[in-house]
């Protein structure tokens, strides 16, 4: 009896205690709650062999970089002592005598200061050792640009020259966006020596896959949950990673640069909650569960419905971004052909009877705004007097009818018998584009276009047999995004030269079919072109000829949306910065005595 | 001589027919479900004379809006009229639970009918068949399947997505449902033939020379009607949840027709604000899945003699 | 009995294999590969980097080799290497997924039955009491609503309107395995509560279902049982009520229950997608669909087939169960 009464004791008080709050995120012990929506596959991977975005955003909170970019677009150096310049020399050009360019190099300094975490200090090594991994024909990186024909030399202990003979146009640049990350080569040397040894003998061809699967378990002792990065060079280091659920950092102390006022004022540790279900995620946030959300978190919006409920507890930002949402239209093949899509003035006036301010007003209360190119407006070759297709449905007709296209006894356009009835396809299970999808294909329907949607997963439709086969016609209308930093545009989404087709294994990304003589001349020179106020011209000239041939329908450019709570400071970032890890090493509460350097814009 | 043999089943079947029929209007809970079901049935056919708006007319700024006299249950993510989406999305849900009802117990009645009748390895091998299909992880499977078939480059598929439009998808989800779902019908018939089989009329319609399809469809069939009138009701309710879990999962039937399914999962996302968006695609679903889930129960004890009403 | 069990055995061989067959070629027939994902974005690649990356991951093979290699390495334990999660796949999804859905799905399983066995008991004697209206109409309801809806609105009021109520006193975590920034040297029972905290909304989901499930099954052979003769003649011959029930009834009604818990277990292992999906609960179910949404074959492959050996096989240890148990089945 007495047993059963304190067994009852026992049970009532574990009930009680489920149910009450204890957890507590945030400014207590110095402390910040992340969310995101997805969890990497690895962290830490100098080499990027995944190409995810939240990887990289987690990788900066643990990696150091020769030189950074910041919020307003200005480079700074972290393991470097300085940015190399051409007024400083360290950058330099080497011109033929025609004066082309042939080839250019960049030296770096490491700051005597910049330490691993195990206290060891970071040599130019480590840079070769990345350089010789990324440049190895074993390894699976998705693209050795601007790496394969590079060359390291060093000068002294601490100082190093990169040369890119062919020159690389943004060699002035080369943050982690780049490449020539720090790769820990006295703690991965036993573990490569063991990879190279197993596969010296395996054939490129025939071994290709046991070589990734070498290639896989090397890299997995360094970046996964089961094999924690051992050394790291930034600001935190890994402590724990439970996979599917949280993954805890801790201040690094060997790093090297102090924020104002010393370390113990800024964050101490850094947890990221991996919930998939960005529903899930949102409740996460609302019952103050999380300080922040990572840049891969809620959609748009979400985030609008988000800033409803705020309450004071938690701030919205969209942060204006490089993502261009877009509609490419199918430029070239029999069914764009009939269906008139091959014809120019049929392009301009389906941009016409689209009303794209309504849209964004409507859905994004004016926060991303309409886009007339595809270069980003924040970059310095936006072409600020771009053609601007404001909505006009009368203009619209004109053009239609112009081309050929009149309206029959149900409405719908015709021509020699032939409806325009367009297949638009876009991601499936993103409900904002279904949504602008929905909305386009009623206006559309207004001027007597009929739009029929076809929309399939994301792992589909960016496939192979989809997303680069227009001229096949798998699409008329495809609506996605491209995502680019500004300062290392190249135009080279619209070169005939990216035409996917059968002949380059549907390798390019010029997924409209767009092929200009004039726009690849100006490309090709501005490809080149080392010097920006020329290069500049350059893009003036290509984007007058792109709006007019209306290849693509630009629609906005995505701001990313993101949550944290007030008094966190310097968890900032922009379409230059990226990510807001990229300034770790000073975020902070200011309610402990962090310093605010940069406010979000 | 036929006549004779084949006497007594219709009439034994029809007096179990007639007798369940009264027991079943003694049912209340049934009775009302059926009731709600034929409700239900009507909004879907007349939608178009029901449905105050267009329930595709978008009013973009709008988004969101609380009930108002112009729109009773309010509007949704583009503005348009719930009331109006609602009934519309009766037509997709019913059309989708009752296709696959009636798929799955087609395949499943043939299946068992002739694995219990015939025997031998014609029985081991649907048998087995029905093991290997029970084996497979549904749900995954149906995933794959659907994103397969959405997708396809195969010439009949590309063709019933050209000539179909949105509707293909619907078929998709249907085939895919119905190709997991008359497993248990066809073991529920299985095992009532291999029952009825061996009762006397069966043996004396065979000794009286009729053959073995009239046998299955004259003497077996009519009395399979009780179990699977029961197995298709209850195939109809998880037609809909599963087309409902297969939305949220993202895998569901595409926009802009719209589903109590595809409506419920979008409207998830808002529940905080907007509480009132989830509800009724929600309630409806329960509702609908409640009510056939009621007859199913309510048929079965009609048809069951042992139990009381 | 011995030569059947063996000749089921000797079946499912071929049995499995066409099963994993068939599920790797669906899988490996959808559009889309791991490497469209990595040219995505990548205005630099080259045809050349394509065909690197297609041999690199071995997806430059038709599928029947794909598959005949995967088989192979398979039957010596290699399952392979997961790309989404870096690591072996085999060991990732049994090491990782597998604990926590089984502390999701055996709690709810073994719960369920010590409530429901009991409540369809009563239910069946008590048939057309108010309290076997109210449990049947409960039973109706459960099955009846979509389990994801249900799941998101105990999330909204447990997360955040009842802490809004109670000024944060009591509240529910919205998701998740359990709280990150637990002490490491927090003891042994704070660790529990923890876990519970973050089990409750979750476990009390899937119960729901459950419960309902196995009562409704309880109800309908109790009453079958109790409807026969043997249980009649008992009765008449003037034995007790509860003696009766007990034992006679019970046991004969249990048997069908023991099928339906058998034939359930496969399905612990396999995980619920909806629930954990809508809790964050990273499981079987939703690596599964997280592995199919990225393509990662070989997880894909790995939990599949498990799940697909445990069914059957547990349908195997069924039928030989009920055949040890019920004299009148024979097999030969």
């Amino acid at each position: 009896m007495k047993n059963r009464k304190n067994w009852l004791a026992v049970s009532a008080l574990l009930v009680g205690s489920t149910l009450l709050n204890t957890a507590q995120a945030g400014q207590a012990n110095n402390s910040l709650v992340i969310g995101t929506s997805q969890e990497p596959p690895n962290i830490n991977d100098p080499w990027r062999t995944n190409n995810l975005v939240i990887a990289t955003e987690i990788t900066w909170f643990m990696e150091a970089h020769l030189i950074g970019k910041d919020d307003n677009g200005d480079l700074y150096p972290e393991i470097a002592t300085r940015v190399p310049s051409l007024a400083n020399g360290d950058y330099k050009i080497v011109k033929d005598a025609k004066g082309n360019v042939i080839r250019n190099s960049v030296t770096f300094s490491i700051r005597k200061d910049a330490k691993w975490s195990d206290g060891t200090a970071i040599t130019p090594k480590d840079f070769q050792f990345w350089l010789k991994v990324e440049q190895d024909d074993r390894v699976p990186v998705p693209t050795r640009e601007p790496w394969d024909k590079a060359k390291i030399t060093v000068q002294d202990a601490d100082t190093f020259t990169i040369t890119f003979d062919p020159p690389y146009l943004f060699a002035d640049q080369i943050t982690s966006a780049v490449g020539l990350n720090p790769a820990p080569s006295a703690a991965m040397e036993k573990a490569w020596s063991a990879f190279d040894a197993a596969t010296k003998n395996l054939d490129s061809k025939t071994g290709a896959k046991q070589i990734t699967d070498e290639w896989n378990k090397f890299i997995a002792q360094f970046t996964t949950s089961r094999g924690l990065p051992k050394v790291v060079s930034g600001p935190f280091k890994p402590t724990s990673w439970r996979a599917g659920n949280s993954l805890v950092l801790t201040r690094n102390p060997n790093y090297w640069i102090t924020p104002k006022g010393g370390a113990d004022k800024y964050l101490q540790t850094v947890q990221y909650r991996f919930i998939a279900d960005t529903n899930t995620l949102k409740v996460n946030m609302l019952s103050g569960q999380l300080d922040a959300l990572s840049y891969v978190g809620l959609t748009f919006d979400q985030a609008i419905e988000a800033q409803r409920s705020e309450r004071g507890k938690y701030k919205t930002y969209f942060v204006p971004g490089a993502t261009w949402e877009h509609v490419d239209i199918a430029n070239a093949g029999a069914r764009a052909q009939s269906l008139g899509l091959t014809d120019k003035r049929v392009r301009q006036a389906l941009l016409y009877s689209i009303d794209r301010d309504a849209l964004v007003k409507a859905l994004f209360q004016g926060k991303q705004p309409v886009s007339n190119t595809w270069v980003s407006p924040i970059g310095k070759l936006y072409k600020k007097d771009a053609k601007d297709y404001n909505f006009d449905a009368a203009k619209a007709k004109a053009l239609f009818a112009a081309a050929g296209w009149k309206p029959g006894p149900d409405g719908i356009l015709a021509k020699d018998g032939k409806k325009m009835s367009l297949n638009f396809a876009t991601t499936a299970g993103n409900k904002l584009r279904e949504r602008v999808q929905q909305i386009l294909q009623a206006q559309w329907k207004a001027v007597g276009v009929d739009v029929n949607i076809q929309n399939f997963p994301s792992t589909v439709v960016f496939s192979n047999d989809f997303a680069p086969r227009s001229a096949e016609g798998k699409w008329d209308l495809f609506m996605y995004a491209w995502s680019n930093d500004p300062s290392v545009e190249r135009g080279d989404l619209w070169a005939s030269q990216f035409v996917p087709s059968k002949d380059n294994a549907y390798a390019g990304q010029n997924y409209p079919n767009f092929k200009d003589a004039d726009y690849d001349k100006l490309w090709n020179d501005a490809k080149t072109e080392f010097d920006l106020s020329a290069r500049v011209k350059l893009f003036d000239k290509m984007q007058a000829i792109w709006t007019d041939e209306v290849p693509s329908l630009p629609l906005y450019f995505r701001a990313n949306p993101y949550t944290k709570v007030p008094g966190l400071v310097n968890y900032t970032y922009t379409a230059y910065s990226l990510y807001p890890s990229w300034n770790a090493a000073q975020m902070g509460w200011a309610s402990r005595g962090a310093a605010e350097t940069y406010p979000q814009k | 001589m036929t006549t004779l043999a084949s006497a007594p089943a219709p009439l034994k079947s029809r007096s179990t027919f007639q007798i369940a029929l009264k027991r079943l209007r003694r049912h209340k809970l049934a009775m009302l479900s059926l009731t709600v079901i034929v409700l239900l049935v009507l909004m879907a056919l007349f939608a178009g004379w029901i449905a105050p708006h267009d329930p595709n007319a978008q009013s973009i700024f709008e988004i969101y809006a609380p009930p108002s006299a112009k729109y009773w249950l309010g509007q949704d993510e583009l503005g348009r009229d719930l009331l109006s989406r609602v009934i519309y999305g009766s037509r997709v849900s019913l059309l989708v639970g009752f296709s696959v009802a009636f798929l799955s117990i087609l395949v499943g009645t043939l299946l068992g009918l002739l694995a219990g009748f015939f025997g031998g390895w014609i029985d081991i091998a649907i048998s087995r068949f029905i093991e290997f299909m029970l084996s497979f992880p549904t749900l995954a499977l149906q995933l794959v399947l659907s994103g397969l078939f959405a997708s396809s480059d195969a010439a009949p598929i590309v063709a019933l997505r050209s000539s179909l439009g949105a509707s293909a998808n619907i078929l998709i989800v249907v085939g895919v449902f119905s190709l997991f779902g008359w497993m248990g019908t066809a073991r529920l018939v299985r095992g009532e033939v291999l029952k009825l089989k061996n009762l006397e009329y069966t043996d004396a319609a065979r000794a009286l020379g009729a053959s073995s399809v009239r046998i299955m469809l004259r003497h077996l069939l009519p009395n399979l009607f009780a179990i699977v009138i029961v197995q298709a009701t209850l195939d109809v309710g998880t037609a809909i949840l599963s087309e409902a879990a297969l939305s949220f999962l993202g895998f569901g039937i595409q926009p802009p027709v719209s589903t109590w399914g595809n409506m419920l999962s979008n409207a998830n996302e808002v529940v905080l604000q907007y509480p009132w968006i989830p509800l009724y695609p929600g309630l409806m679903i329960l509702i609908t899945v409640l009510s056939f889930n009621f007859l199913g129960d309510g048929l079965r004890d009609a048809f069951d003699p042992r139990s009381r009403l | 009995m011995f030569n059947y069990a063996l000749r089921r055995i000797l079946q499912m061989i071929p049995l499995l294999l066409v099963i994993s067959l068939v599920i790797f070629t669906l899988t490996a027939l959808q559009p889309g590969d791991p490497v469209d994902q990595l040219v995505l974005g990548n205005s630099q690649i080259t045809p050349e980097d394509i065909a690197r990356l297609r041999a690199a991951y071995g997806l430059d093979q038709p599928i029947s080799l794909r598959y005949w290699f995967w088989l192979t390495h398979a039957l010596q334990g290699d399952f392979g290497w997961s790309r989404t999660f870096s690591a072996p796949a085999a060991a990732y999804v049994f090491e990782e997924r597998l604990p926590n859905t089984l502390l999701l799905t055996l709690p709810a399983l073994v719960l369920s039955t010590l409530i429901a066995v009991p409540l369809g008991i009563f239910s069946a004697v008590r048939q057309y009491s108010i309290l076997d209206y109210v449990l049947t109409f409960f039973s109706f309801v459960s099955f009846s609503a979509p389990i994801f809806w249900i799941g998101a609105m105990a999330l909204w009021l447990f997360a955040i309107y009842v802490p809004q109520l109670t000024g944060g006193l009591i509240s529910l975590p919205p998701g998740g395995l359990g709280s990150p920034d637990l002490a490491p040297d927090a003891g042994f029972w704070a660790v529990v509560a923890d876990k519970l905290r973050y089990l409750i909304l979750p476990l009390s989901i899937l119960m729901l279902r459950e419960i309902a499930v196995i009562l409704r099954f309880l109800r309908a052979s109790m009453l079958e049982v109790l409807n026969q003769d043997f249980v009649r003649t008992a009765r008449a011959k003037g034995l007790s009520n509860r003696n009766v029930l007990y034992r006679h009834a019970l046991r004969n009604a249990v048997l069908p229950i023991v099928t339906l818990l058998g034939l359930s277990i496969p399905g612990l292992f396999g995980g619920a997608v909806l629930t954990e999906t809508v809790f964050s609960w990273p499981g079987m179910g939703r690596v599964i669909v997280e592995a199919l949404t990225s393509k990662d074959f070989n997880v894909v492959m790995v939990a599949l087939t498990f799940i697909s050996v445990l069914t059957v096989v547990f349908q195997l240890l069924t039928d030989l169960a009920y055949a040890a148990v019920d004299p009148r089945i024979r097999y030969n």
